[in-house]
């Protein structure tokens, strides 16, 4: 079995199956350019992802070993319909993986997911961070997230006035 | 949240576009218009999506020519595939024509919310506009009609005419019941008064909120909206509409003061035998209307009503007392106008009040406006009547008159807990009221004479110590200007209250 060396940030390496691997649109284009470059086509590729920490890095290969056998979704299907997505990778399992993180993993595991290409993943995070904001007023989502509003003058208030078909009663 | 993304604030994937379109794509359209408010980067990301899942289409509303709204429906950006996707609870709709039909068609189960504004049907497209609001919305919670324009029939002359005009409301072919639906509002001008508009009721038996609201500019119209309330209200009766919570109809004279207003003793008898568990109420009475025929519909309400919209015509004279002989225990919310009563004692048979606005009567004629803009309510009050009263559940106080000093400090000891304000104000007054009433955290000031640094300093609250002033705005004296009362946010004036176009 062709084997792939992906190295995280602080330098902790995973060795893991190139069938694997090439479920991230990223990795898959790093593996076919190294075999490009490389003479040999039995070495072994190695790849440095300089913005993943180790830890991150582990939670995307663990998702990815768990979902290896999923179909593959083409990447701009059903753009649009977001929700119809989300369900499908939706598993017991996923929620279990995702329930002991906190929000800065998350994060981090959102980023991860979009740098690797990793679709199923970026859904079921934003899924996530969806539900955190689901029901919740303005005050509340920028305590939760701790973001603060840079509104000038009166931009605030003609963006309220756009809501206000939507969000009066 | 992790301190490794508060350390990178540039690599934050809460201000990342791409991570934010991906939460977005899963929001419903509340959630996303609450996103767009959060800041910025949020609102530029959420914008498009926004666009694109809650607007059908904006197209200009009212047609000057037919070539040219022709041409607009033609650049309709319309794709119920979009729409079937998602749960879409609402719509804002600026036109009617052919298209509507395959429109509701395809996306008709999904519509909950519906507000149509600025429709213009021409009398050929009412069978469209019917098949919309009867047959074609089976989930329909919420349906807004905005200023309706209907085109005539040129060719159609006198009663033919006449008859073709009120179609879109009146004839109804459909007897299939929508019991989704709860709340209707609809606003009408008086060129295109609908007078059957009762006839629609019975198709929606559960009905728990209804608002219709007339405006007028032709001086007799008072007369046609009068028959339309009672039309309605007879409907409202023999459809048996018994979850009726809110009731809403105001036939707008928009100042004009020979407008008879609504409610008149037969409309009291509707009411009577309607025995409607109102909550809300908002009526504007007849010239004619008497003591009675008030005090009669407050005793109807007295265990139900929690929020009350009083307008009386002017000129009138104060009713002696306000007119009701038995507490209101669970009203919370009331507006009217300083001829309703005398003086304030009225305080004491309201023990839930919250808001309080005692506004001016609203004329167009100047010629009939109280002297000086001053109002006696206060000073009519009897000292002794309200020794030792105090109501401290008031929170919102609003008064459009002048107040001298020894009023505001009446004001001050019936209701101590006043937190927002809104007066007409002089430097002595406001210090007063800022003195006296320690919780304030919102004063609108009308009419303010104060130095500007001075006025500074009570915004931040420095002056006087109001700690938890928050909010500070001065009234021009054209203070029903819209954008003006959209930023005090708290205030709403009768106009604004009233009228949406």
């Amino acid at each position: 079995m062709a084997l792939v060396r992906v190295i995280s940030s602080d330098g902790a390496a995973f060795l893991v199956s190139q069938r694997l691997a090439k479920r991230s649109g990223k990795l898959k284009t790093e593996i076919e350019t190294f075999r490009k470059s490389s003479d040999n086509s039995e070495a072994q590729p190695e790849i440095r992802i300089v913005t993943i920490r180790a830890e991150i890095l582990r939670l995307v290969l663990q998702w990815l070993q768990q979902h290896q056998n999923d179909p593959v979704l083409p990447a701009n299907q059903n753009e649009q319909d977001g929700r119809g997505d989300a369900e499908m990778g939706q598993s017991q399992w996923d929620r279990d993986f995702l329930a002991p993180m906190d929000l800065g993993i998350v994060m981090e595991l959102i980023l991860a997911a979009n740098h690797l290409e990793v679709k199923g993943l970026l859904d079921i995070t934003c899924k996530l961070v969806e539900s955190k904001i689901t029901g919740r007023t303005v005050d509340e989502i920028r305590t939760a997230f701790k973001l603060k509003s840079d509104f000038k003058g009166n931009e605030e208030e003609q963006t309220r006035l756009e809501n206000r078909w939507c969000v009066e009663n | 949240m992790d301190q490794t993304v508060e350390e990178l604030p540039q690599h934050n994937p809460l201000l990342n576009e791409v991570i934010l379109k991906g939460f977005f794509r899963f929001c419903s359209l509340p959630d996303l218009a609450n996103c767009r408010l959060v800041c910025k980067t949020w609102e530029s990301a959420a914008q498009p999506l926004w666009y694109e899942r809650a607007t059908v289409q904006i197209v200009p509303t009212i047609f000057t020519t037919e070539e040219e709204g022709q041409a607009d429906i033609l650049n309709i950006q319309f794709r119920p595939s979009i729409f079937q996707s998602y749960l879409l609870k609402g719509l804002n709709l600026n036109s009617d024509s052919e298209w509507m039909q395959s429109f509701w068609t395809s996306c008709r189960d999904f519509i909950v919310h519906l507000t149509i504004k600025n429709c213009t049907i021409d009398y050929l497209a009412t069978g469209t506009l019917q098949d919309l609001l009867y047959r074609c919305t089976p989930n329909l919670k919420t349906l807004k009609l905005e200023k309706f324009h209907m085109l005539k029939d040129t060719e159609a002359e006198g009663e033919e005419a006449e008859t073709k005009r009120f179609a879109p409301f009146g004839d109804v072919a459909y007897d299939v019941e929508q019991r989704n639906l709860k709340k209707l509002t609809i606003g009408i001008s008086d060129q295109d008064l609908p007078l059957s508009l009762g006839d629609i009721l019975k198709l929606y038996p559960c009905l728990e909120n209804l608002r219709v609201h007339c405006v007028s500019t032709l001086r007799y119209t008072g007369l046609l909206v009068n028959g339309l309330l009672n039309d309605m209200l007879n409907m409202t009766m023999s459809y048996k509409l018994r979850n009726l919570k809110t009731l809403d109809i105001i036939g707008a004279s928009n100042g004009s003061e020979v407008h008879p207003g609504t409610l008149d003793t037969r409309t009291v008898e509707y009411l009577r035998e309607m025995k409607l568990p109102l909550e809300c109420l908002t009526i504007e009475l007849a010239r004619d209307t008497t003591f009675e025929n008030v005090q009669e519909i407050f005793s109807l309400y007295a265990n139900s009503l929690k929020k009350l919209d009083i307008f009386r015509p002017a000129p009138s004279l104060p009713f002696p007392t306000f007119p009701c002989n038995a507490p209101l225990k669970f009203l919370t919310v009331l507006r009217m106008q300083d001829n309703m009563c005398k003086d304030m004692s009225f305080l004491k048979l309201l023990p839930s009040l919250e808001i309080l606005h005692i506004c001016e009567v609203e004329l167009q004629s100047w010629a009939y406006r109280p002297t000086q803009f001053s109002s006696n309510i206060i000073k009519n009050t009897n000292e002794g009547k309200m020794r030792g009263f105090k109501s401290e559940t008031v929170k919102e106080f609003r008064f459009d008159f002048p107040c001298e000093p020894d009023e505001i400090k009446k004001l001050i000891r019936w209701m101590p807990n006043v937190q927002r304000l809104m007066m007409r104000l002089r430097t002595e007054t406001l210090e007063l009221a800022c003195k006296g009433w320690p919780s304030l955290t919102a004063v609108g000031a009308m009419h303010i004479v104060c130095e500007h640094a001075y006025n500074l300093h009570i915004k931040t609250g420095m002056l006087y110590s109001l700690k938890n002033l928050t909010n500070f705005h001065y009234m021009d004296p054209h203070y029903h200007h819209p954008n003006l009362m959209d930023n005090t946010g708290f205030f709403r004036y009768r106009k604004d209250a009233r009228f949406w176009f």
